[in-house]
């Protein structure tokens, strides 16, 4: 395995599924709330630095929180191109709801109904969609991309749209060597839906944690390998020093 | 255009006597000259009439006369524009010699633009919600209220009413709307755009049922030249005419004469 095949940057796991891949691939890592996912997320954007440019969508953290993040594992967040879509779709779309809430409740002020101007008709609506699309769409080189997660999108899309960003984001990876990563809850959306998203995916994986006595041991499942179902397997991991590392943590093994 | 559903009979004038109205209502003259005669002094105080008429009949122009006479008498006056913005309304208006841009600039004649104020409260629906409609209703009662609009022109009730749709609701709008303006002494015209062959004096027919008045325009060929016919259809709380009267529209205002018998001689 050459260094630069590095999915998450964890050698048991990378090694084997790196050679099993195309050129260009989508992967899906599920999990239920404080298993981790988030930052397995970052770790493979991590693992995507210095060889192609790394994109890294979030739709619940504040940007500062998702660089300190890097840091704190010794990563370096300069590299990674950071796009807050909450923040976005906040200051675009949720703060025209709460003044549209206030003026409806309390009514205009003076100056709002003698001066109010007609809404720009050329002015664009804001679109999640569009907003990450187009940065995809403007990439032509082979790239690295995190969408934590695909949860925010259910929110204020129809499924079926959703699956059309993934099967869009999918598309491009194919088309010029991209490797995406969506993240998304494991049971806060219709199996179905579940299904589909995993259909597209080359990789899905399932980060889950058991309660071992007082503390939680850590498993990667990895439950899909386009083409190659004999390499699924389960993984123990542990979060080190360096971000999550396969094993099971020292001490913990149950 | 052929002259609308119910053609009154040509007449002249009726007789001055035959107009006095049993009780002395106020007036909210309109400083047309010639209709505030036909109105026995005006349109009475706190009304709501419909302006109806197709399109190039005068209906606006009627409208922003009237609210520019009742600027200059003191009367604080509202155009509420939903299909043209004010900008290109006030730059038409300049054209005509009785208008003064001093009465916009001291605020005594007021321009909103209704699709703002859509846009404010989030009205962006194609068809207004029972909610959205309160918000409407609630939102012109605050404008007339707040600045003490004693003449409001809303151009037009056929584009708010478009998003409305059901009879019911524009009912239940219209009234609410007409009580609101009446309480706060407001004197309004609705400007309502018919088809030239529609045969009722408004897109859905129940708005003349609901306001005070009607005052119907449409054009009239004669002799090959084209005639704007004004006449009041209905006008509750004053005696009035309900002979056709030819209006021209010039720089200094609504000039209006009698339509002669056996003049209309085709509907354009």
């Amino acid at each position: 395995m050459d260094e630069n095949d590095q999915i998450f940057g964890i050698p048991e796991i990378d090694g084997p599924l790196y050679a099993a891949l195309p050129p260009g691939w989508l992967a899906l890592l599920s999990g239920h709330s404080g298993t981790g996912a988030p930052l397995l997320a970052k770790q493979f954007a991590h693992a995507g630095i210095g060889r192609v440019p790394v994109l890294f969508y979030t739709t619940f953290e504040r940007t500062d929180d998702v660089r300190r993040a890097f840091t704190t594992f010794g990563w370096d967040p300069a590299e990674v191109k950071v796009v807050n879509l909450a923040d976005e779709y906040y200051e675009r779309v949720l703060v025209r709801g709460l003044e549209i809430a206030r003026a409806r409740e309390q009514g205009l002020t003076l100056d709002e109904l003698v001066g109010a101007v007609p809404r720009d008709v050329t002015a664009r609506s804001f679109s999640l969609t569009n907003r990450m699309l187009s940065d995809l769409a403007g990439m032509d080189q082979p790239f690295r991309l995190v969408l934590d997660s695909v949860d925010f999108f259910f929110e204020v899309l129809e499924p079926h749209d959703v699956t059309t960003v993934a099967r869009q984001i999918r598309h491009r990876c194919q088309t010029i060597g991209g490797q995406a990563l969506l993240t998304l809850h494991s049971v806060a959306h219709d199996r179905a839906v579940y299904g589909l998203l995993q259909d597209l995916a080359d990789l899905a994986f399932d980060l889950r944690a058991e309660p071992r006595g007082s503390f939680y041991a850590h498993q990667l499942f990895t439950e899909k390998v386009a083409n190659r179902p004999e390499l699924s397997r389960i993984t123990p991991v542990h979060v080190g020093v360096g971000g999550w590392a396969a094993g099971a943590a020292e001490g913990k093994s149950g | 255009m052929d002259a609308p559903a119910e053609p009154a009979p040509t007449a002249p004038a009726a007789p001055r006597a035959l107009m006095a109205p049993a009780t002395v209502l106020e007036r909210c003259a309109t400083g047309i000259s010639g209709l505030d005669d036909i109105l026995g002094g005006g349109i009475p105080r706190g009304n709501m009439v419909l302006v109806s008429g197709s399109v190039g009949t005068g209906k606006t122009t009627l409208c922003l006369e009237f609210l520019v006479r009742g600027a200059e008498r003191g009367e604080r006056s509202l155009l509420l524009s939903v299909t043209e913005a004010s900008d290109k309304l006030i730059q038409n208006l300049s054209t005509f010699e009785f208008f003064r841009a001093d009465l916009v600039s001291d605020g005594s004649l007021v321009f909103v633009d209704l699709p703002a104020l859509y846009n404010k409260l989030g009205l962006e629906g194609e068809e207004l919600s029972a909610d959205e409609i309160d918000i409407v209703i609630r939102t012109i009662h605050d404008l007339v209220r707040t600045l003490g609009v004693k003449r409001l022109v809303l151009d037009s009730l056929t584009s708010v009413c478009y998003r409305i749709r059901r009879d019911e609701s524009i009912r239940d709008f219209m009234l609410r709307l007409g009580q609101s303006l009446s309480d706060l002494g407001c004197t309004s015209l609705l400007v309502s755009e018919i088809g030239p062959t529609q045969g009722r004096y408004s897109m859905h027919g129940v708005e003349e049922a609901i306001v005070d008045g009607v005052i119907l325009l449409w054009n009239t060929r004669r002799q090959g030249d084209i005639l704007r016919v004004l006449q009041i259809v209905k006008m509750r709380g004053t005696a009035h005419s309900r002979a056709q009267y030819v209006i021209e529209l010039t720089p200094i205002g609504l000039l209006m004469a009698p339509h002669l018998k056996g003049s209309q001689q085709e509907g354009v």
